[in-house]
């Protein structure tokens, strides 16, 4: 695990704002990870980790990440995706993320649209 | 180096209203700067004013300041980390106002104090009360001031105070006597002064670049690295099948037909063939006053968003969009300009910018065509008409006209937006949100977020223009219009 002190300014104001917005994060090599709590869809009720790669969060808030790291077993029906700064067995996955909207925080609007895209997931055991 | 001082119209609103006196006597002001640096200038951006507490200084004719308001001042400065600043007015002047013998020894002394507590030199503002000009020097030592160059107040009114000694006003010369009777000679002597960037030297910005330097602007920059090639020939015009075929820089062409449409007796193109989404792109835009943002990619574009309230540059943005129907006959043409500045909301909030494409644009999916295909993206429209892009070049200098002429007394209008098969002109309603980023960093200065990145493929672009040979035919063609563009410079 990274040491506090290695990350950028960026990085840290990136998982400060998840905190703020509910979503405990933590730095964790190349990516930050937190928990989310899906609220529909078949994981519905379940709390899953999910995070960024530390490397698309270096402009935030102005440039938000895009890639969504989750573990393997978790996919969606159609979506690009790759393993690039994954932890083993996790996959990024890609999904538009259409913000437009400054009244809301960028974290609450983020975790929104992370909330959203899990929604749509499908387990790989179901 | 050059130095030069912005503040946002807030900010100056404030502490004028503090420093011109209805009992008419001369008031004195601390407040705080952090830095902007560019290549050739180095900007203090105002940030924050400190009005003084009861008995923190003196109103007696000439006013002064205690030594525990300029302490206070300082450590509370150096505690944000910024810089201090001294201001005082001089309700009765007008124009740039220089140092009294008595002012010039209350800044040297205060210089050893300021630096010493917020490691960072004084800086020394005036106020003339007349007609609000402001004049600013730095002290880098206590033996005498460096005079910055110009006082930018940014609103949707751009003001501008100059130092007429280090820059000069530029002679009107013949070819601009109709510019000049359309607004007069003061205003005509502020804007040939502003250095103007314009970002991308496509069909927009060549046509916006050419028609700023007819307007008299003695400095124009133009960024961009790309070539011109054949398939941009409908839109650029001045450019020649003979540029494409060379695959001459856009940057050179631009300054080719920006000189010969230039009228000021001394003008300066400055050829920025680089990218604006790279370090060294940005610290060239932080040379200018006013930028015109002709890009149309997420990326670049939201580098621009930032500057303009960073760096209190302002950035006059638009765009079009065509729109068909399925045979292929035009449907509709929008056509938008806006003027980014801290009063007006940025490209975000007026949902110009879709900021989840930024990233996109950074890693290059969006020129991918398997990453569009699977994220199941429409391809970016391509369609553009010469003949409409010219309504966004005038759109966009309508608003350089009303940022820097104030016709009327007034400054950059709403957000606009033409919609060409309604034949209607719209005044958007937006506003900035409240958690936007962008706007929220204003005057963050060199502690701006950076979005930029270095990267080494336009490099690589440039470098293989540059160092590729061009079939002799094409350099004797060259080589014979340069030598007629060289002959046609000297008539006057």
């Amino acid at each position: 695990m990274s040491e506090a002190t290695d990350l950028t300014g960026p990085t840290q104001q990136f998982i400060n704002d998840m905190n703020s917005v509910g979503a405990a994060a933590r730095a964790d090599g190349p990516r930050i990870l937190y928990h989310v709590v899906a609220v529909g869809g078949a994981l519905s009720g379940q709390t899953v980790t999910t995070g960024v790669s530390v490397s698309e969060v270096q402009s935030w808030p102005m440039v938000p990440p895009h890639w969504i790291h989750l573990p393997d077993w978790v996919t969606f029906p159609e979506t690009n995706m790759d393993d690039i700064d994954c932890k083993p067995g996790w996959k990024r996955h890609s999904r538009d993320f259409s913000y437009t909207d400054m009244s809301m925080p960028p974290a609450l609007a983020w975790l929104r649209h992370v909330r959203g895209v899990i929604s749509i997931a499908i387990p790989k055991a179901a | 180096m050059r130095y030069s001082v912005a503040m946002t119209g807030e900010v100056e609103a404030a502490m004028r209203d503090h420093l011109i006196r209805s009992d008419g006597q001369e008031d004195v002001l601390a407040a705080t700067y952090v830095l902007s640096t560019g290549v050739e200038r180095t900007t203090a951006l105002i940030k924050s004013v400190m009005f003084p507490r009861e008995g923190e200084r003196h109103v007696h004719g000439n006013a002064s300041f205690t030594g525990g308001y300029v302490l206070r001042a300082s450590n509370e400065a150096r505690a944000a980390g910024h810089g201090l600043i001294l201001l005082h007015s001089h309700p009765g002047s007008r124009g740039w106002q220089l140092l009294s013998n008595m002012d010039w020894e209350t800044e040297s002394e205060y210089e050893r104090v300021a630096r010493g507590i917020t490691k960072m030199p004084l800086l020394g503002m005036t106020l003339g009360g007349r007609d609000t000009s402001w004049s600013a020097r730095f002290w880098f030592d206590r033996n005498a001031p460096t005079w910055v160059e110009s006082v930018r107040s940014v609103s949707p009114k751009l003001a501008v105070t100059w130092n007429d000694d280090i820059r000069r006003i530029p002679r009107v010369t013949r070819s601009q006597q109709r510019t000049v009777s359309s607004w007069g000679e003061r205003t005509q002597g502020s804007i040939a002064r502003l250095r103007v960037l314009v970002v991308g030297g496509g069909s927009v910005g060549l046509d916006v670049a050419q028609r700023l330097a007819a307007t008299g602007l003695a400095t124009v920059g133009v960024m961009d690295y790309d070539a011109v090639e054949t398939v941009n020939l409908d839109r650029m015009i001045g450019a020649t099948h003979l540029d494409a075929a060379l695959g001459r820089s856009k940057v050179d062409v631009a300054a080719r037909l920006a000189k010969s449409a230039a009228t000021a007796e001394s003008f300066e193109i400055h050829r920025h063939e680089v990218s604006v989404t790279d370090p060294v792109g940005v610290s060239a835009a932080l040379d200018y006053d006013v930028i015109f943002s002709c890009v149309d990619r997420p990326w670049p574009r939201a580098v621009l968003n930032a500057l303009a309230y960073t760096d209190l540059i302002p950035v006059i943005d638009g765009g079009i969009a065509l729109d068909t129907f399925t045979d292929g006959r035009m449907r509709n043409g929008i056509w938008r300009a806006h003027t980014l500045v801290p009063g007006r909301p940025c490209m975000a909030c007026l949902g110009q910018l879709v900021i989840g494409d930024i990233p996109l644009d950074k890693q290059g999916l969006l020129d991918d065509p398997e990453y569009i295909a699977g994220a199941h993206r429409e391809a970016p429209s391509r369609q553009n008409v010469a003949a409409l892009s010219a309504s966004v070049s005038a759109g966009l200098l309508a608003q350089f006209v009303s940022l820097t002429a104030h016709p009327g007394g007034r400054g950059v209008p709403a957000p606009l937006r033409h919609v060409l098969s309604t034949h209607t002109l719209e005044h958007s309603t937006a506003t900035s949100g409240p958690y936007c980023a962008f706007e929220n960093a204003a005057t963050a200065g060199d502690t701006r977020t950076q979005i930029a990145e270095h990267r080494e493929d336009w490099r690589a672009i440039v470098y293989e223009r540059t160092t590729k040979k061009k079939p002799l035919r094409l350099r004797v063609l060259a080589a014979a219009e340069d030598f007629l563009l060289h002959a046609i410079s000297r008539l006057k």
